[in-house]
């Protein structure tokens, strides 16, 4: 009941999953993730395909509260409580939505959302993550134990926040 | 001459203090153990191998612009956009110049660990489409103790001087573990080290290289092992017995060795052999890196041969991490050579135990890229940077409660 | 397309009802729909009825349509269960208004029914995530209130909202919700209660959230020309919008805002020829409290970011200017998913007629609804006035 990504259909996404293989259009060269076949920036259909570096920054961000957590991560919840979910805005444009890991999910709520000059490239320091918001953080994609259904791990791409560059 | 050209660690961010665990169970079971390393509730095996394995191929591809010339590249550039199907990846995506070396150049890959999450199921496939290796590269896995990672990088080094390989990827990544009563889980600890080897000639890129090595074997029952179909290691914890085990089947792997090498002991009787390997082995290498299921018994190791105890700690991280299972002998080897106390030219000895009993022992050579091994943290910086958990939170993280 | 008028419209009562079926909810509305008639209405001269409906539970994920309509007595009529997740309601009136516009009928009904507090916590888990893009957003772990979340996040960063403004939705739906006899919540909250509730999903507390609610709702839809056979008084359907938008929020330029709802207001208005500053009375999809302040921009009521400046002069609370869910919202009154775009209908029907109680906006003469689905798939507008 409810939602379900079968094995077959989850493993058609493995390259998205293990490889963040996006799509290049050649009509506007806009990036895609995941793929498309029709280009929302020029309508176009023709793509060639990209692989995307992984690198980027949080655009926004929710602490899920683990009593509330999709059945799917119920383990997880009940491992850590609650768990940092970001809307990640990659380096070549385009937006994914993946959990935040490393993150301390209090310090993601004590900070404020919009002191937003604190974490432009040349402001904080790094040594005061705790206060500063993650929206606007790099972050890095990363590998991990995303669920486990029907006796598979599915494993797939997460983002962990990486000092400034 | 096998090289290694670039490495790779990762060490999971969460720390368990062996106090910790004291403070609850009355008892601490990993000698010289300060605090472990715990992976986080999605991290496992296979996910800290990705991790160090990416970051020791994005070190090779630094290496990209001084390039021998030795190794043909399969691409010429890069770039982000994907050309043929598995020659694609680019682990950064930036385009290269002149040779370069790209995960598309990988064609032998050995993957150690005594914690695969799957007792069947090839995790090549994984490891291929993470990384960006070709589909068609040889893989192999192994994991029947922690002689594991040592096993691993002596397979790829035989591929690459058999000529029939030109690039391997050796990842050995660790998490052991048993119940919370168990005396392994309390140690237990957790690690991924990943080297790119070549075999070449030019040592400016070469981190180190392996001069040899010897295996020796011996039927030793009671410690350490892991039925079919269970989860937890079992140690019956006849203490002296696992011990003797540990020194004497390390101490047949470098007689052996040094038997191989320099024909010590034709003739002569075992015992006498053995008394001559050892009296010369400490003036030998420089230092001793021996796998870790505590950090005590490499040093017990070290001075059955001789060593003193300031040249095994440089190489000892079960201290600061636990028990790396399959990765603690090559993690440990990573952190005596940026230590600093070691210099290009100079040998180790590293030593590689897996219950059962079985060890390998390895000749280490320090290559002029010891100073520059490029990797983006140092192994100690990361052994420094974890984060404290308690009693409860450890157990929750496990899964226990 | 000629012009088509409410004439009837109820519901039963939204909360929390276990041990009532999906049928008995649903006769529930259908009777007080009825009894907003002056007269008896013969079930026999509806000619088509359209239901919208999620499926919650998996109660009857087939054919509720028939099921229900049967079960209160419509012929062998066609009928239809629609689906656009929380804007089920919305698009089932939206069918039937073209159904009659069309000329195809005359008579058509127009209802929508969820029953979701009967299933564990483990099957209510399942349900609340199904309309989010599954592959990619419910599969990073997020909850339906995270998508909101995320929304929330950036819009409060963006615009430099603290977070008493989100609260502050809340606390003004369960004021309205308070007068509303028919409303899940009947009780006030105070500002304190509804900033220092349990984190949900950060930066939503529960009090940020609607309820899942049990109910149903139906509204009688006919042509102009027919409708005063059944009520001296009909609410003439003035203008529609209807839109889309990709499913998952990572697919969408902006999160700040739902374009599917900007695009159904601008068609809507623009089909009625008035514009926002002629709305009298609004009810609005306040799954969660970020969605009303962004529905304030989307519809046009305040400009971009600036919506949740209308809460500070209580510009929307009933007395204000502009009251927003007199009903007291998804928040308050109760969201049962298909059930909600149609109640919106039945709450302006009642504003717009002057029978909305304690919580009458005085003198009434232009409402809006504004149904959303998903995190902005979807979204229905429309605008009502008295026929004069
Ligand atoms: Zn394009």
């Amino acid at each position: 009941m409810g939602a379900y990504i079968s094995v077959p259909v989850w493993e058609r996404t493995i390259a998205q999953r293990y490889g963040l293989k996006g799509q290049r259009c050649l009509g506007c060269g806009a990036v895609l993730f995941p793929p498309k076949v029709v280009c929302p920036e020029c309508g176009g259909h023709s793509f060639e395909a990209a692989s995307l570096s992984g690198r980027g920054r949080i655009y926004s961000f929710t602490v899920i509260a683990g009593g509330g957590a999709p059945p799917e991560f119920e383990w997880q919840a009940n491992a850590v409580g609650s768990y940092v979910v970001g809307l990640v805005e990659l380096e070549e444009g385009p937006r994914i939505i993946a959990q935040i890991v490393g993150v301390d999910p209090r310090a993601a709520m004590a900070a404020p959302l919009f002191e937003d000059s604190a974490f432009e490239d040349s402001g904080g320091s790094s040594g005061d993550k705790g206060k500063r918001s993650l929206i606007g953080l790099p972050v890095k994609a990363v590998i991990r134990k995303v669920y486990e259904q029907e006796g598979v791990i599915r494993y797939g791409y997460k983002f962990k926040v990486v000092s400034e560059v | 001459m096998i090289q290694i050209i670039s490495c790779g660690v990762y060490v999971p961010a969460l720390r368990v203090g062996s106090s910790e665990i004291a403070k609850a169970l009355g008892a601490y079971a990993g000698a010289g153990i300060k605090k472990k390393a715990l992976p986080e509730v999605d991290e496992d095996a296979f996910t800290m191998a990705v991790e160090a394995a990416k970051e020791a191929l994005l070190g090779m591809k630094t290496l990209g612009g001084s390039g021998d010339g030795s190794l043909p590249s399969a691409r010429a550039g890069g770039g982000a956009v994907e050309g043929e199907p598995g020659r694609s990846a680019t682990v950064a995506g930036t385009a290269g110049t002149g040779t370069s070396l790209g995960p598309g150049d990988i064609d032998y890959v050995a993957f150690a660990s005594t914690s695969f999450p799957y007792e069947e199921k090839s995790f090549a496939g994984a490891l291929a489409e993470c990384l960006g290796i070709p589909k068609t590269a040889f893989v192999g896995e192994f994991g029947s103790s922690t002689r594991a990672g040592t096993e691993a990088l002596i397979s790829a080094a035989s591929a690459l001087a058999s000529g029939a390989f030109r690039l391997a990827l050796v990842v050995v990544s660790d998490c052991p573990g048993g119940g919370p009563r168990n005396p392994v889980e309390q140690a237990a600890g957790a690690g991924a080290v990943a080297f790119v080897l070549q075999s070449g000639e030019n040592e400016d890129r070469c981190i180190f290289s392996l001069e040899g090595s010897s295996t020796w074997s011996k039927e030793s029952l009671g410690i350490r092992s892991r039925r079919t179909g269970f989860t937890e290691a079992s140690d019956l914890g006849i203490a002296r017995h696992s011990r003797d085990a540990f020194v004497g089947t390390c101490v047949g792997a470098v007689r052996a060795l040094l038997e191989k090498e320099r024909r010590v002991g034709r003739g002569e009787s075992e015992e006498k052999a053995c008394e001559a390997a050892l009296s010369s082995v400490g003036s030998e290498f420089r230092g001793l890196v021996a796998t870790q299921p505590d950090a005590r018994l490499p040093l017990d190791l070290g001075r059955t041969l001789g060593f003193q105890d300031e040249r095994v700690l440089p190489g000892i991280v079960a201290s600061d991490m636990g028990d790396a299972g399959a990765a603690s002998c090559l993690l440990g080897l990573l952190a005596y050579l940026e230590s600093g106390s070691v210099k290009p030219g100079d040998l180790l000895l590293l030593v590689s135990y897996g219950s059962g009993a079985i060890a390998d022992a390895l000749r280490v050579r320090v290559g002029r890229g010891v100073d520059e091994i490029s990797r983006q943290k140092p192994l100690r910086s990361l052994l420094d940077a974890g984060t404290d958990v308690d009693f409860v939170t450890y157990l929750r993280v496990r899964g226990w409660l | 397309m000629r012009d088509v008028a409410i004439v009837a419209a109820g519901q039963s009562e939204f909360g929390e009802f276990p041990q009532k079926s999906i049928k008995e909810i649903f006769a529930e509305a259908f009777d007080d729909m009825k009894s907003s008639l002056a007269g008896a209405l013969d079930p026999s001269v509806i000619e088509a009825a359209y239901v919208g409906t999620l499926g919650v539970g998996g109660f009857q994920l087939g054919q509720p349509g028939p099921l229900l309509a049967k079960h209160v007595g419509l012929g062998n009529i066609p009928v239809t269960r629609v689906e656009n997740a929380c804007a089920s309601g919305g698009f089932a009136l939206l069918s039937a208004v073209l159904a009659v516009g069309s000329g195809q009928y005359d008579v058509v009904l127009a209802a929508g029914v969820e029953k979701m507090r009967d299933t564990s916590a483990m099957q209510g888990r399942y349900w609340l995530g199904v309309s989010g893009d599954t592959e990619y957003e419910r599969l990073a772990g997020l909850t339906f209130a995270g998508i909101y979340a995320v929304m929330a996040s950036r819009y409060m960063h963006d615009y430099h909202v603290p977070k008493k403004y989100l609260s502050m939705v809340a606390v003004k739906n369960h004021s309205h919700g308070a007068l509303n006899p028919k409303a899940h919540f009947q009780r006030k909250i105070t500002l304190e209660q509804a900033m220092g509730a349990a984190n949900v999903a950060y930066p939503l507390n529960l009090f940020d959230c609607s309820p899942t609610s049990d109910g149903a709702a139906a509204v009688l839809v006919t042509s102009l020309e027919r409708a005063r056979e059944f009520t001296p008084s009909p609410v003439k359907v003035l203008g529609f919008g209807a839109g889309t938008d990709y499913l998952a929020i990572h697919e969408r330029r902006s999160i700040t805002g739902l374009e599917a709802a900007r695009i159904a207001a601008t068609k809507a208005f623009a089909m009625a020829g008035i514009s926002p500053s002629d709305i009298d009375v609004a009810e609005v999809h306040d799954c969660f409290t970020i969605a009303e302040i962004m529905a304030y921009e989307d519809i046009g009521f305040a400009g971009r970011g600036e919506g949740w400046k209308l809460l500070e002069a209580g510009e929307t609370t009933l007395g204000g200017r502009m009251p927003v869910n007199p009903s007291g919202g998804l928040k308050a009154k109760g969201h049962p998913l298909g059930a909600t775009g149609i109640a919106q209908a039945v709450e302006i029907f009642n504003q717009l007629r002057g029978k909305a109680g304690k919580r009458q906006v005085a003198g009434a003469r232009f409402g809006l609804t504004h149904n959303v689905g998903g995190s902005g798939g979807a979204a229905t507008v429309f605008i009502f006035g008295i026929d004069a």
